[in-house]
């Protein structure tokens, strides 16, 4: 029996326009488990958010028990039964785990106080009708993530939810943990509960839900009962056939090796996966190596350790035979390695600061006049950057957080591809940008290409990926499962395969 | 906790040797100061720095004196004292939350706004730019605890202080079980912790950093009105930074009521100690002694710091 019904739901995001559902239709089967995948940006946290409150539709409507409802805000969908965790946990950390779950709708004795005891029952009451163990006393920032994500579960149980939504449950879990959540939802299930789950793995699609959604890029494109259907036939739904986009890449004689990584490995205490296990690839002169892969799968990691941000437990990096690894960032740019991270306002550049402080900020040296800055040489330098780099500002003294995306990612382009690094870390290049800037973005580091510059990129737009890169590695739970020579026929449906751990090859390179 | 109890300690053995002006000295000046810091916390727990301490308590020091002089009551005063505190922090809560000002800017401005208008409203009414006087009212008294005051330490430590100190200790108890045992405190807590998980279970976030703000309010009332009232009389700078010191028990305090109380006796150590020397027979230079308690405020936020980081590397390392 269907208990929720959503129709035709259309949702823009204001500020920079994006389409995030486009139309559509989601019916949930009451007591089945519901898994919904679909790539980065697909919009399916946005539908989730908006069947709790948290989001408005511009259009469309929902049905909870084929009764037309209107849900403006999550207390509206608590009362309605919903319930949702999300990806980033709403706790209390110096709290008890009895307090966050009750708290908004405590026991009380007295009128006033707190009824500490009467709370610490209701939880082990709860937490042993679900079989969910939880210590009613315990602080909330001790605990592990898994145990975090259990107490959301009880608060959205506590608040009476008959249909629990999960945005990407299983992405901070191990293993163990993972188990132990499917139990606890084929166990909700059974009782009568509606599970809703976004995930990534098709794996976890196969071993908890009865019903499968594939959106892509705004819409949903298949909603299929999961036995019906193999980890292949969804994959192929999910990266489907995109519309090409050509960029034309001069053939390049690659020169010596500039970047060799060697059997890289991060581990974290008490977690038995690796970050990163056994990374080894390497790029030459002139050489774009892509990293295709799900977010979450060590591709930030990988960076982080490449520039020096994070301390690797085992391997080596060496740019042009000289051991970077080890050394910290400011040592690393020195060797010739620029960075253009992916979250271009948080670390990227400087909100608060001018452009041209913002241009030179990592070169001071070059502009040094004893002790002072040689402000008019270096507004003369930054005024012909703004130029060549077709930055929309009317000066360099303006703060960067007036420049839009695209203009503030050529910002930092034009700091980092300054003086020809030797090697080039570009994370997501176009990712918010619009058509014309990200053809611009294309061309520069095209022109980095020809230049002789080693480029390492990472996005989460595998077509983006395949136009621009020379070798594709494909990054699965910290390990880089393939190398692909990028030749033309390479379909980013065999890509998608191994990006979702469907298939699993032995690096050749 | 742990803080507090050294601290009490220290009085005790102090007691035991001290001339016992010295100790009561030192828990006269650390009442204000300790009902400023009650009534801050409130604020801070609720994820608001509340920085207008100060003028609250200017605010109604002058005005407890103005009401009472024309009631010719003591209890009228404090009454309209605190009420007007509590007046003006709606106001500052109003411009801060409500109009979504800046609330340093706002805390500024309420301070500069109730040391401004305290004076000029005494130019006008008292063609009087220095001290109020309530020449003809009664003063208060000190109490006297019939057993407790025979006994010898403890007799000196808790007996003989005027209402306004009982109130703050009254108070910080209070303060304590509010903030622990009432779903009001615990609500208060968590709003400071993480106001968008606060939000998402349907409750309103400025609604209890507002009563936060109005319990600041009521405290900062009774400190000002405890410094004015007892001596009858209002002098522009009286309050004397108080509330600023008030705001740094919080955190020196670790942002707890035991902390806080703790915190304020050391200040009050302080204040006495500058305020001895200033009336000893010692050469020291005024300016130099009147920075006593600055400089112990200070040290106590270095040390403190020092400290808060070492714990921190100890749960993470
Ligand atoms: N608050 C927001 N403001 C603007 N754009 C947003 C916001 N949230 C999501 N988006 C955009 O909407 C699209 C869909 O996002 P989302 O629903 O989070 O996708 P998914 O959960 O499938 O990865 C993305 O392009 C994303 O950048
Ligand atoms: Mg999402």
């Amino acid at each position: 029996m269907s208990i929720i019904l959503m129709e035709g739901i259309v949702k823009t995001y204001q500020p920079n326009n994006v389409l995030a559902n486009a139309g559509i239709d989601l019916e949930l089967e009451e007591g089945k488990i519901h898994a919904i995948v679909g790539e980065n940006g697909a919009g399916k946290t946005t539908l989730m958010k908006i069947l709790y409150g948290e989001e408005q539709p511009d259009s469309g409507r929902i049905f909870i028990d084929n009764e037309k409802v209107n849900i403006p805000s999550p207390l509206v969908a608590n009362r309605l039964g919903l319930g949702m965790v999300h990806q980033e946990f709403q706790l209390f950390p110096s709290l008890t785990t009895a307090q966050n779950i009750v708290l908004g709708a405590e026991p009380r004795k007295g009128g006033l106080f707190y009824d500490n005891k009467k709370a610490d029952e209701i939880i082990k009451d709860i937490s042993v009708k679900y079989s969910l163990q939880i210590e009613p006393k315990a602080i909330i920032n001790r605990m592990t993530v898994g145990q975090k994500q259990r107490v959301e579960i009880l608060k959205m149980l506590y608040r009476g939810a008959r249909i629990l939504i999960l945005d990407e449950p299983t992405s901070v879990l191990v293993e163990q943990e993972i188990e132990a959540l499917f139990k606890t939802l084929k166990k909700l299930a059974d009782s009568g509960h509606t599970i809703v789950f976004i995930t990534h793995k098709l794996g976890e699609v196969k071993t908890v839900s009865d019903i499968v959604f594939i959106m892509k890029s705004g819409r949903m494109v298949a909603c299929r009962d999961t036995e019906s259907v193999t980890k292949e036939d969804i994959c192929s739904l999910m990266v489907g056939r995109r519309s090409e986009f050509f960029i034309s890449k001069s053939p390049i004689q690659p020169g010596k090796v500039v970047l060799t990584v060697n059997n890289l490995r991060i581990l974290e205490k008490g977690v038995k996966q690796p970050v990163l296990d056994a990374v080894t690839f390497q790029i030459r002169k002139g050489e774009i190596f892509g990293i295709a892969g799900v977010a979450g799968n060590g591709q930030a990691d990988l960076v982080e350790a490449l520039f020096g941000l994070r301390k690797i437990s085992s391997g080596e990096i060496s740019i042009s035979g000289k051991i970077i690894s080890g050394n910290n960032p400011k040592s690393i740019r020195a060797c010739g390695v620029a960075y253009v991270p992916a979250e271009r306002t948080a670390r990227g550049s400087a909100g608060q600061a001018c452009l041209w402080e913002n241009i030179v900020v990592s070169n001071t040296a070059r502009f040094k006049k004893r002790l002072f800055l040689d402000i008019p040489a270096i507004k003369l330098f930054c005024d012909d950057k703004v130029r060549s780099y077709a930055i929309k500002a009317e000066n360099t003294s303006m703060k960067a957080n007036t420049l839009s995306g695209g203009n503030l990612q050529k910002l930092v382009l034009s700091r980092e591809f300054d003086g020809y690094p030797e090697f080039l870390i570009i994370e997501e290049p176009t990712r918010g940008l619009d058509v014309k800037s990200a053809d611009f973005v294309y061309d520069r580091i095209l022109d980095m290409r020809e230049s002789g510059c080693a480029i390492l990129i990472i996005s989460s737009d595998l077509n983006e990926i395949i136009s621009l890169s020379d070798f594709i590695g494909v990054m699965y739970r910290g390990e880089i499962t393939i190398i692909f020579d990028n030749d033309q026929e390479l379909s980013s449906y065999e890509i998608g395969e191994y990006m979702m751990g469907v298939r699993t090859g032995k690096v050749k390179n | 906790m742990i803080f507090l109890l050294a601290v009490i300690g220290i009085l005790f053995v102090a007691s035991a040797f001290m001339p016992s002006y010295i100790i009561q000295g030192t828990v006269r000046m650390a009442s204000p100061i300790l009902l400023a810091g009650i009534g801050g916390l409130f604020s801070q727990l609720a994820g608001v720095l509340n920085i207008a301490l100060e003028g609250l308590m200017i605010f109604s020091a002058f005005f407890s004196i103005v009401a009472a002089v024309s009631t010719g009551s003591l209890f009228w005063g404090i009454v309209i004292g605190v009420f007007s505190s509590v007046v003006l922090a709606s106001l500052f809560a109003s411009i801060s939350l409500g109009l979504d000002a800046n609330i340093f800017f706002a805390g500024l401005a309420t301070n500069l706004f109730a040391a401004g208008f305290t004076v000029l409203l005494q130019t006008v009414l008292f063609q009087e730019k220095g001290i109020i006087h309530g020449t003809d009212l009664i003063k208060i008294t000190e109490i006297n605890i019939p057993i407790i005051k025979s006994i010898p330490i403890l007799g000196t430590l808790v007996n003989g202080y005027n209402l306004f100190v009982y109130l703050s200790w009254f108070i910080a108890f209070l303060g304590y079980i509010v903030i622990y045992k009432t779903t009001f405190g615990l609500r208060l807590r968590s709003v400071g912790e993480n106001p968008g998980a606060f939000r998402s279970i349907g409750l309103n976030p400025k609604k209890y950093q507002f009563i936060a703000i109005l319990i600041s309010g009521f405290t900062c009332g009774l400190a000002g009105a405890s410094l004015s009232i007892p001596i009858t009389a209002f002098a522009r700078g009286m309050v004397n930074n108080r509330g600023w010191i008030g705001l740094v028990t919080i955190f020196v305090g670790g942002i707890n009521p035991a902390g806080t109380v703790a915190a304020s006796l050391l200040f009050g150590g302080a204040e006495e100690t500058s305020y001895l020397l200033q009336v000893s027979s010692l050469n020291i230079p005024h300016h130099f002694i009147q920075t006593v308690p600055y400089v112990i405020t200070l040290i106590a936020m270095v040390a403190y710091s020092i400290w808060k980081k070492s714990k921190t590397r100890i749960i993470k390392g």
